[in-house]
């Protein structure tokens, strides 16, 4: 007996109802991308994140941290979306171990630094003063 | 004063006066007799008397010993001073009064204590249940009951002292919840040394009040009654008893909404018309085997047992409601009811699985929560406006609507989106006990100002002139929203939808006046029309303002145009907007008489100021350059001079009219211009249709100069 059947929403609304007990990849304020099946919503879009993993990706490689149960705050949410599951099947990217993947991290966020030092040095030079309170990316 | 309280005779004795043989003053009524040394009172008496009465022996001591002193010497040597027998004894007193299993379908459950203690009746009481049981077996069980898993043997072979009933009835719940609560830790230790109940793993989370002794007396109760075969009363009862005390724990642990009370086992709004005889084989719901897996208990969720194919819920309990319902019950409805969800659950459970799809962890959320967050979502949708505050939704409606009907449905009405309200419920801040004053509370439906804070801009030396042009373009562009607002509310008095014209509550006028205002400046007054009309956004307001305006009220606003036009059109360069104006001006061109385009040029023409006396004389921010320069500006000229020309051929006004000169000076001043301007002039939009009007005023060479510049047909020339 299919009793308490799972009400619906009113017409034009969106809800997070609908993604409940999905395998969903959330992308974080942060810049962390996380894959998990969700598993509780609130009204403020906090998400209850189950058997999670944190997937790093550096160039065409990426490496996965087993993480458990998250609970996100909404606010810090930028996107999440559906994993289709054949599409993970054939991913274009090749797995590596999590040393690895936080090493080349590593590497990719030095790698960033000294580009950005230049390119201050740079505008320092031609009189253009880039503070990095200017600078409003997140990540 | 009542007499007889159920037959019984309540009167009490009469105020006596001194006693016999003594006179008023002689006698004292506050002596040592009645108040001190003298007052000792002589046990041994009132004791034997009640012992007769009451017919069990020495429950009431050892509580009457606690409630004075713990260290009180126990005069009978009765009393144990540990903790466990008094609790055990106070216990078996509340009991004592209310339970007889013969008399349990009659008995309302309601704890001793919970009507005032009537002397008379609690001892006739005593009495009959006592009379029950002439081997004090009753008293045996409460005690165990009691007692709570302690030292069972031992207390079965320590009758509790006697008591009188009614001091005890008084205190007997409070204290006994109190103790109750201080011994769960206590219990829950001696619980695990217990041999014969297997199932508990820890004691009972909260306080376990009198009704929940009453409950589990109640079956306790029953149980007798369906155990033909069943060992002596002494011992397995408890224990079943006892479980289901402990298991009463449970249910708490997962109801996060509702608050943590003493559950009760089973749904009291289940009937059973006698206990079913397999009874006994089924336990309560809340069973748990020792080893099963805690993360699945705790969201309630079973292995599938083989009694979970019967009914869920057992139903040996046949509990009505009491008339005056405690509220507790309440509470333990609620549970049941979740309780019951829990149960769908598992079943939906069950059928997913057999559906091949293994996902233990699915529906956590139940579809109470579910409908708990999407009553939050439609709250929020909640307006009584929704052409205003759900615009666009409304809007998509509306034309959904429309095209139902041009398809030729007759479709319904214009459906709001589903509305719930919360009952209003009047704020009422939070109030501690003792404390001074009121507390600042600040919530979404009460929200108080709490920190005096205000934003202050920090000033910076450097870069202030594009600060300053951004600031105004920004101030603009805010005074542009500002008459948006009211444009759109013209707009909304003609919309087809009447919610949209109920929501403007002004009239036209008023808003009109209102828009006026701002655009054309009162004497004296910042002219703050070129600022708005360098944004786009002010021309496009200007474009859909003019349809709703009267001729008159449209003249200034073009001769504010043509003033500034130097700026204007200047910064219409990107836009592009100007043009968009065009047929507006034709039509207003096309009914305006002499004066109003006397009116509409004067600011072209040389004005001869006073205080700026230059040697030329067109001013040097008159807007005609920039205006014949202009391709909109030449084809505002160009319409001007058009509709000049046929009001001289209907000689409207007449020729003599004074505003003919400005007009002369008008045309003689355009032509002047136009040989002057460095760059080649735009052609006019609209070409010029009557060229022999302007011979009247120019002579011929500037005629020429004209009609070359107005592109006139000269087949048409004169």
């Amino acid at each position: 007996m299919n009793d308490g059947s799972n009400p619906t929403c009113p017409p034009g609304t969106a809800t997070l109802l609908e993604e409940l007990d999905k395998k969903l990849m959330v992308l974080l304020r942060d810049g962390r991308t996380l894959i998990g099946y969700l598993r509780s919503v609130d009204q403020f879009a906090n998400l209850v994140l189950h058997r999670t993993i944190e997937r790093i990706h550096v160039g065409k490689e990426y490496g996965d941290i087993e993480r458990g149960v998250f609970i996100v705050r909404g606010e810090n949410v930028v996107l999440l979306g559906e994993i289709d599951s054949e599409k993970e099947a054939s991913l274009p990217l090749k797995e590596i171990s999590v040393d690895d993947i936080l090493a080349a991290q590593r590497r990719e966020q030095e790698a960033k630094i000294m580009k950005e030092k230049i390119v201050s040095t740079a505008l320092k030079d031609r009189g253009l003063n880039m503070s990095s309170e200017l600078i409003t990316d997140e990540f | 004063m009542t007499d007889s309280f159920f037959d019984f005779d309540a009167a009490l004795p009469a105020d006596e006066g001194p006693p016999h043989g003594l006179e008023e003053d002689e006698y004292d009524a506050l002596n040592d007799e009645t108040f001190g040394a003298e007052t000792e009172w002589h046990e041994d008496e009132w004791e034997n008397n009640h012992e007769q009465l009451a017919g069990h022996s020495g429950v009431t001591k050892s509580k009457e010993s606690f409630l004075q002193q713990p260290d009180d010497d126990d005069e009978e040597g009765l009393v144990s001073g540990s903790a466990a027998a008094q609790l055990e004894a106070r216990l078996s007193e509340i009991i004592l009064d209310d339970e007889s299993p013969s008399k349990h379908k009659a008995n309302i459950a309601m704890p001793p204590g919970f009507w005032p203690p009537i002397p008379n009746l609690q001892q006739k009481q005593a009495a009959r249940a006592a009379g029950n049981f002439p081997n004090a077996n009753p008293p045996a069980i409460f005690n165990q009951l009691a007692a709570m898993g302690q030292h069972f043997p031992q207390q079965q072979q320590q009758p509790p002292p006697p008591r009188p009933t009614q001091m005890v009835t008084v205190r007997t719940v409070e204290d006994l919840e109190r103790d109750l609560r201080a011994k769960s830790q206590a219990q829950l230790h001696q619980q695990q040394h217990r041999d014969g109940s297997p199932l508990h793993r820890e004691g009972p989370k909260g306080p376990m009040d009198a009704n929940q002794l009453i409950e589990m007396l109640r079956v306790m109760g029953t149980m007798p009654e369906n155990r033909p075969q069943g060992p002596p009363q002494g011992h397995p009862n408890p224990d079943i008893v006892l479980r289901l005390a402990q298991n009463q724990g449970k249910p708490m642990m997962h109801q996060p909404p509702p608050p943590p009370n003493g559950a009760m086992m089973l749904p009291p709004g289940m009937r059973h018309p006698h206990p079913p005889p397999g009874m006994h084989h089924r336990l309560p719901m809340n069973m748990y085997p020792p080893n099963f897996p805690p993360h699945l208990r705790m969201r309630g969720e079973m292995p599938p047992m083989p009694w979970m194919n019967q009914p869920p819920m057992p139903m040996h309990m046949m509990h009505q409601p009491p008339p005056g319902m405690h509220p507790h019950h309440q509470a333990q409805m609620m549970s049941q009811q979740h309780h019951m969800m829990m149960q769908q659950h598992h079943q939906l459970q069950q059928q997913a699985r057999q559906n091949g799809s293994h996902d233990p962890y699915a529906g956590l959320m139940t579809p109470k929560d579910k409908q708990w967050l999407i009553n939050i979502q439609i709250l929020q949708l909640n307006s009584q406006k929704p052409y205003v505050d759900d615009f666009y939704y409304t809007a998509f409606q509306f034309k959904k609507q429309r095209a139902k009907e041009k398809a030729g449905e007759r479709g319904l009405r214009l459906q709001r989106r589903e509305q719930r309200t919360l009952e209003p419920r009047a704020y009422t801040p939070a109030h501690f006990e003792g404390s001074l004053g009121k507390l600042q509370v600040v919530s979404v439906t009460a929200p108080r100002k709490i920190i005096d804070m205000e934003i202050m801009n920090s000033d910076s030396a450097d870069a202030q002139t594009p600060v300053r042009d951004t600031r105004k373009v920004k101030q603009a562009l805010l005074e542009l929203e500002r008459l948006y607002v009211l444009v759109l509310q013209l707009e909304d008095l003609e919309h087809p939808l009447p919610e949209a014209q109920q929501s403007v509550t002004e009239c036209k006028e008023e808003i009109v006046s209102k828009i006026l205002n701002t655009l054309i400046p009162a004497a004296g007054a910042e002219d703050k029309f070129p600022s708005l009309l360098s944004v786009r956004k002010g021309k496009v307001l200007l474009l859909r303002l003019f349809p709703h305006l009267l001729y008159s009220q449209q003249t200034p606003l073009w001769r504010s145009l043509l003033q500034n036009f130097w700026i204007i059109s200047r910064k219409d360069m990107q836009d592009q907007v100007l043009f968009e104006m065009f047929p507006a001006f034709r039509e207003w061109c096309a009914q305006a008489v002499l004066p109003n385009l006397v009116e509409v040029i004067s600011v072209m023409l040389p004005q001869k100021s006073e205080a700026n006396p230059s040697p030329s004389n067109i001013t040097p921010r008159s807007p005609l350059p920039a205006a014949l320069s202009n391709k909109f500006g030449v084809s505002i000229i160009a319409s001007i001079i058009n509709r000049a020309g046929e009001l001289d051929d209907n000689s409207c006004p007449p020729k003599t009219h004074p505003d003919w000169q400005s007009w002369s000076q008008f045309v003689s001043t355009v032509a002047e211009v136009s040989c002057e301007l460095a760059i080649e002039p735009s052609t006019p939009l609209d070409p010029l249709a009557k060229p022999n009007s302007l011979t009247r005023f120019v002579d011929n060479k500037q005629s020429q100069t004209l009609q070359r510049l107005l592109q006139i047909d000269n087949k048409h020339a004169a």
